[in-house]
């Protein structure tokens, strides 16, 4: 009995405590109604002469399409406080599904940008970014039809490379990953208007932080096919005796062998693909297994020079290395890489690079 | 004082003088009946209460073979005698040596018959109350068990599970407790079976217990456990649970007048084993098991979860729900928590209504819930939609763990003013705090959350899962075998 | 059947497991002397190899009394003078508890921005490790037992949902800038070590099989230190050394169908580790002074202990700053080894002269 009356005592102090604890909390004024809240969806920041503009998609539960709104400050985040005076409400920032960026933005250098997506608190770092390529208001003001593109769409096209092999996906956390690690450079998808629609029209390559250049989407495939993200997408290549043949691929990789012969990096790539038939222009033959050998030959030219080509906008003209391949150095060659890091940009132009390219047809559909 | 002297002391060898005590002790109570009669020329008297014995039995079981008896001897004394050991054909008969002793046969049910000269009474078992059949318990339905459940009067109870356990080791051990009701209790355990520590202490702590009536079992709970949030003494309506209970070497207390039947020590785990669970199969049975162990957690933490997930963090609730749950609440006038609590309170108040309304107006008070709250309530907008579900959800979880409903109520009360005022982090300390309170009690020294911490693996059988009775059969969970139990083993009950 | 207040080796090394984990939940590259974070794995290695030895010390006081507590020891060796050994391990359980509370501080203030001003959730925590403290050491106990269950699913779900998110050039090679993260890695594990001072005071209150749970144990914290490790550093990369919380970081990016932003297991768990902690290390205050003034004074340490952690952690430990400066590696290491340590291994010493000592009088 003794024993209960003590524990009885100190459960007794224990609720008076904590009931001091939630009238203090109650006190505080803690508590934001969902209605008090801005949703926000999509983020676009553009550069301007004495700041940045930026365009935000706010979801409102009494509207199907995103709600724009525009807002100019010094920095991305005073800019978003005048938007807050402006409307009163306390900015969602965890559903953020994108940012564009402004194609200025990155000719000057994005890490003034993103610090506040690294940084602030709220802001996730599973963000999909997007370079624009004009400006980001072009993409948030855009209408199709009576509604405003939402940010969720642009998002799924971006993704959607996972599918179709032609999109890159890169999130707020690779793009810091490739800017501050070592021996990478960072890419990120390119959104524009076409034809009056919003669309993904290559890769933005960049060196450092400022954008160099444009991969198109075949160059863009092979860029998902040595980094290892390539899961689909079509093949179209044309044969005599068939016309234009169409392959899926089923499962594209890339092996990466770096090796320093005198002090001088190179690098092998074997590139192979697994494929089958999707389409022909002549279903007689489409089932003619002789043929096979032919189809994985021309694949196999297309792609290497495709590949080829890649490697030179970027290597060679750009010194930009989105691939990764130092960092593979890094991580196999470390001796040597410790020796050059610093100067891995100037081996770029001259990197000796070997491409090899295996395709297979496994049926015909 | 005075009087309990006299209940103590031994009886007088004059009738007159016994039947004066009995009368100033009855003080002409309407219920008390004398049948005065003669054996050859000395006075005899059979006392009782009426309602509590059947009059057949005392006509045709003891008067009539006492007044055709050839009883030869000529004291009171041997003329006593000889009637209880040739003349009588009833099997209960009990010699009394003191007024208290009678009085509590009386009190019991029993016939008293008393004779001139004698000092000894014979106590007879006449009992003949009328008392409710034997029912399902409606608390406690299963699919394939019995259909009987424990009813009112002591006796029949104890009978009942004796038809159940037919084992000469099954101890009934017999308390009066209550002042004013001296109400009998029984105290069932299995010899062999139970530790005779957790018998000796159930027996101090009730015969400590200071009470002036005992209506009903659950005025013996406080004196049994510590006292937490959780309680430690488990209620039973069903003579097969208790059956199985006692096997696993815990003490039953049953107490006359009421159909619930108290089981110590009783662990936090068994509130989500039922009956039924041990009649089917193992896999269904597991199934069960898992799903009240979620109902309970739906029951008493989705409300505190939801109001504090809307309220402080909406970033953990994916958009399109966000966007529902926002447009329900944007239209009402409460925050979310206040909306929370009021309708909680007023589902408590249905539930409490339609326990206690009479049946013919049951229909009108479902009608007005519905109506209220479901419909009018919605539509007005003044509660919102999703909050109104989730309170719908956790209602209905709560009756899937009914021994817990209890608890279950207070504590959802608790964590969503918790999640409505700190959030998530309010919602864990809370937990963490009921976690504690429940982790430092002891049911006779026997661990409350055992065998979930101190993990037991080989108990694990009946609460991860509920093996199957090849299993279960080969051996069979003691409670005081539990992991991290202190009873000494040893010593008689 | 369990003797009086005691508690099993399972529950104890429970509770060991589980306040050693917040110290990896912790880790960033400014403790960590470095962006690799992947040498940790190494220190991790090491660290487990330093456990089996420098536990040795209370081992054997522990084998040699194994009914008495070092404080009960120290008495007996040191007579009166023991009760400043109490004095010192008081203190050095609530400077080590302040230092694992302004962490938690830190970060619900830099990283979460709660809408409940900081200072009341701490309180909260505080009160409700007082009121575990005040219930006993058998309450903290069985509490961990849940705890575990709770922490390993989530701690499980979040490594299974990142698992699709590792990437292998994130990756950086080991040892990459020498070996001096390794080392400071391998002191920062051991300065957060609290466990050395808290088992001579725990091994007479446990029962069970004390050497094969500490094994257990230590490998078992050794591999969640590997796994979180590779994680972190898998899942982030580079950005991981430029985290004040890298495993909180990482828990954002988790995500699995409609769950996503899983970043409130990770806070759960660390909240219930620094709850259990907080507990524990209030009640071994509390016994530490019982020790010297009785059990009411006990209780009334814990109380005050309370006080003094809520006060500290909100003011002057409120800032990085005041944190870098009270709990500097230069300050905690010495601090942990010598308590942890040292003492013990002085207290063995001075009760085997004090045998001797008796052995000769009693022969004379």
């Amino acid at each position: 009995m003794k024993g209960n009356k003590k524990r009885l005592i100190i459960t007794a102090i224990a609720v008076l405590a904590a009931f001091f604890i939630l009238a203090s909390a109650s006190a505080s004024g803690g508590q934001i109604q969902l209605d008090d809240r801005m949703l926000i969806q999509g983020i676009g920041i553009d550069q301007t002469e004495d700041g940045v503009l930026v365009s935000v998609h706010i979801s409102q539960h009494s509207q199907t399409e995103p709600v724009l709104e525009q807002v100019k400050g010094k920095t991305v985040l005073a800019a978003m406080d005048a938007l807050v005076q402006r409307s009163g409400k306390v900015p969602l920032y965890s559903h953020n599904l994108i940012v564009v960026l402004g194609k200025k933005c990155g000719e000057e250098g994005l890490k003034r940008y993103m610090d506040f997506f690294v940084r602030y608190y709220e802001a996730r770092p599973s963000v999909g970014m997007f370079l624009a390529q004009g400006t980001a208001e072009e993409i948030f003001t855009l209408k199709e039809g009576e509604e405003y593109v939402k940010p969720e769409e642009i998002a799924r096209m971006g993704q959607g490379g996972k599918t179709n092999g032609w999109t890159v996906y890169t999130r707020v956390i690779d793009f810091v990953n490739q800017l501050q690690g070592e021996g990478s450079s960072p890419y990120m998808p390119v959104v524009g208007v076409k034809d009056g629609v919003v669309a993904v029209t290559g890769t933005a390559i960049f060196q450092e932080d400022t954008y160099r250049t444009t991969l198109n989407p075949e160059e863009s495939r092979i860029l998902l096919l040595i980094t290892k993200r390539l899961t689909g997408g079509q093949l179209v290549t044309e044969l005599p005796k068939t016309g234009k043949v169409t392959a899926t691929i089923r499962q594209g990789s890339a092996q990466v062998r770096p090796s320093i012969e005198k002090n001088e990096p190179r690098l092998d790539i074997a590139i192979t693909c697994q494929t089958e038939i999707s389409s022909t222009e002549n279903m007689d033959l489409a089932a003619d297994e002789t043929l096979f050998p032919q189809l994985e030959q021309a694949l196999e030219s297309q792609l290497q020079a495709t590949t080829l080509e890649t490697l030179k906008k970027t290597l060679r003209e750009q010194q930009a290395d989105p691939f990764g391949f130092g960092r593979q150095i890094m991580q196999e060659q470390t001796a040597w890489w410790k020796q050059n890091r610093e100067n891995w940009t100037e081996w770029l132009a001259k990197l000796p690079v070997t491409v090899q390219v295996e395709v297979t047809v496994e049926s015909a559909g | 004082m005075q009087n309990k002297l006299q209940r103590e002391s031994p009886f007088s060898d004059s009738l007159l003088e016994n039947l004066v005590f009995f009368r100033q002790e009855f003080r002409d109570s309407i219920d008390f009946v004398q049948r005065e009669f003669k054996i050859g020329d000395t006075p005899a008297v059979i006392l009782s209460i009426e309602g509590l014995i059947d009059k057949r039995l005392i006509a045709q079981g003891i008067l009539k073979p006492i007044l055709d008896a050839p009883i030869l001897q000529l004291d009171g004394d041997g003329k006593l005698r000889y009637i209880r050991d040739h003349a009588l054909a009833t099997s209960d008969q009990i010699q009394v040596g003191n007024f208290a002793e009678a009085m509590d046969k009386l009190m019991s049910g029993f016939a008293v018959l008393a004779v001139d000269g004698c000092r000894f009474m014979i106590a007879f078992g006449v009992q003949g109350f009328s008392f409710r059949s034997i029912q399902e318990p409606s608390n406690e339905k299963a699919q394939r068990g019995s259909r009987e459940g424990f009813v009112e009067p002591l006796q029949i109870n104890i009978s009942m599970v004796r038809r159940r356990m037919k084992n000469p080791d099954l101890m009934f051990e017999r308390l009066i407790l209550g002042e004013k009701s001296q109400t009998a209790v029984a105290l069932c355990y299995l010899r062999g079976a139970v530790a005779p520590e957790i018998v000796q202490r159930i027996r101090t702590a009730l015969r400590d217990a200071q009470l002036d009536t005992v209506l009903a079992a659950g005025y013996l709970i406080p004196f049994l456990e510590q006292g937490g949030v959780f309680s430690s003494v488990g209620i039973s309506e069903r003579p097969d649970t208790v059956c199985g209970k006692v096997a696993e070497g815990r003490v039953a207390i049953l107490v006359d007048g009421t159909p619930n039947v108290l089981l110590v020590p009783y662990l936090f785990t068994e509130n989500f084993q039922s009956f039924d669970d041990y009649a089917h199969r193992p896999f269904y049975a597991t199934f069960t098991r898992w799903l009240k162990y979620l109902a309970f957690f739906i029951a008493t933490f989705l409300p505190g979860i939801f109001v504090a997930m809307v309220t402080f963090h909406p970033e953990l609730l994916p958009e399109p729900l966000l966007m529902k749950i926002s447009e329900a609440e944007a239209s009402t006038p409460f925050p979310l928590m206040a909306e929370a609590i009021v309708l909680h309170i007023m589902y408590e108040i249905m539930r409490e209504a339609g326990l206690r309304v009479p049946e013919t107006l049951s229909h009108a008070v479902s009608i007005v819930g519905a109506l209220v709250i479901g419909e009018t309530a919605v539509s007005a907008g003044l509660i919102g939609g999703p909050t109104l579900l989730v309170v719908a959800l956790t209602a209905i979880s709560g009756y899937v763990v009914p021994k817990l409903y209890e608890p279950i109520a207070v504590l959802r009360l608790v964590f969503i003013i918790a999640g409505g005022l700190l959030g998530l982090w309010g919602i864990l300390l809370g937990f963490m705090g009921v976690l504690l309170n429940i982790s430092s009690e002891s049911a006779y020294r026997v661990p409350f959350t055992a065998p979930i911490s101190p993990f037991g693996f080989r108990d694990m059988k009946d609460v991860l899962i509920r093996a199957s009775w090849k299993i279960l059969g080969k051996n069979p969970e003691m409670v005081q075998d539990m992991p991290g139990s202190r009873v000494k083993r040893g010593g008689r009950p | 059947m369990n003797q009086t207040g005691k508690i099993s080796a399972g529950q104890l090394f429970t509770l060991a497991f589980l306040t050693r984990i917040i110290i990896m939940l912790t880790v960033d590259s400014r403790v960590a002397g470095g962006k690799n974070l992947q040498d940790l794995a190494l220190s991790a290695l090491c660290y487990l190899g330093l456990n089996l030895i420098l536990i040795l010390p209370a081992w054997f006081l522990h084998r040699r009394y194994p009914e008495l507590d070092l404080l009960e020891v120290s008495g007996y060796a040191f007579g009166k003078a023991g009760g400043v050994i109490a004095l010192v391990y008081a203190a050095y359980f609530l400077f080590i508890n302040g230092y694992f509370f302004s962490n938690f501080q830190l970060f619900m203030e830099n990283e979460i921005n709660t809408q409940v001003p900081v200072w009341v959730i701490s309180t909260a925590v505080l009160v409700v490790a007082a009121y575990g403290a005040f219930l006993g050491l058998e309450a903290i106990a069985r509490v961990s037992g849940f705890v575990l269950i709770l922490t390993a699913c989530g701690m499980i779900f979040l490594l299974v949902t990142l698992n699709q998110e590792l990437r292998a050039e994130n990756f950086t090679p080991l040892l990459y800038d020498g070996p001096g993260q390794t080392l400071q890695g391998t002191l920062l594990f051991l300065s957060r070590s609290s466990f050395y001072c808290v088992i001579p005071f725990l091994l007479p209150k446990t029962q069970g099989a004390l050497k094969c749970r500490y094994l257990f144990w230590n490998v078992g914290l050794c591999l969640f230190f590997i796994v979180m490790i590779v994680t972190v550093c898998g899942t982030l990369g580079p950005v991981a050394g430029f985290q004040n919380f890298p495993v909180y970081t990482m828990a954002a990016l988790a995500q699995s169908g409609p769950f996503q932003r899983l970043d409130a297991i990770y806070t759960g768990v660390w909240m219930m580790g620094l709850f259990l902690t907080t507990a524990l290390d209030l009640y071994l205050v509390s016994m530490c002074v019982s020790f010297l003034w009785g059990k009411i004074a006990g209780r009334v340490a814990i109380l005050t202990g309370a006080v003094l952690l809520a006060v500290g952690c909100n003011t002057f430990l409120a800032s990085g700053e005041g944190v870098a400066a009270v709990f500097g590696m230069e300050i905690v290491l010495p601090a942990t080894m010598v308590t942890g340590v040292l003492l013990p291994i002085v207290i063995l010493l001075a009760v085997k002269h004090k045998d001797k000592t008796t052995r000769k009088k009693e022969a004379q």
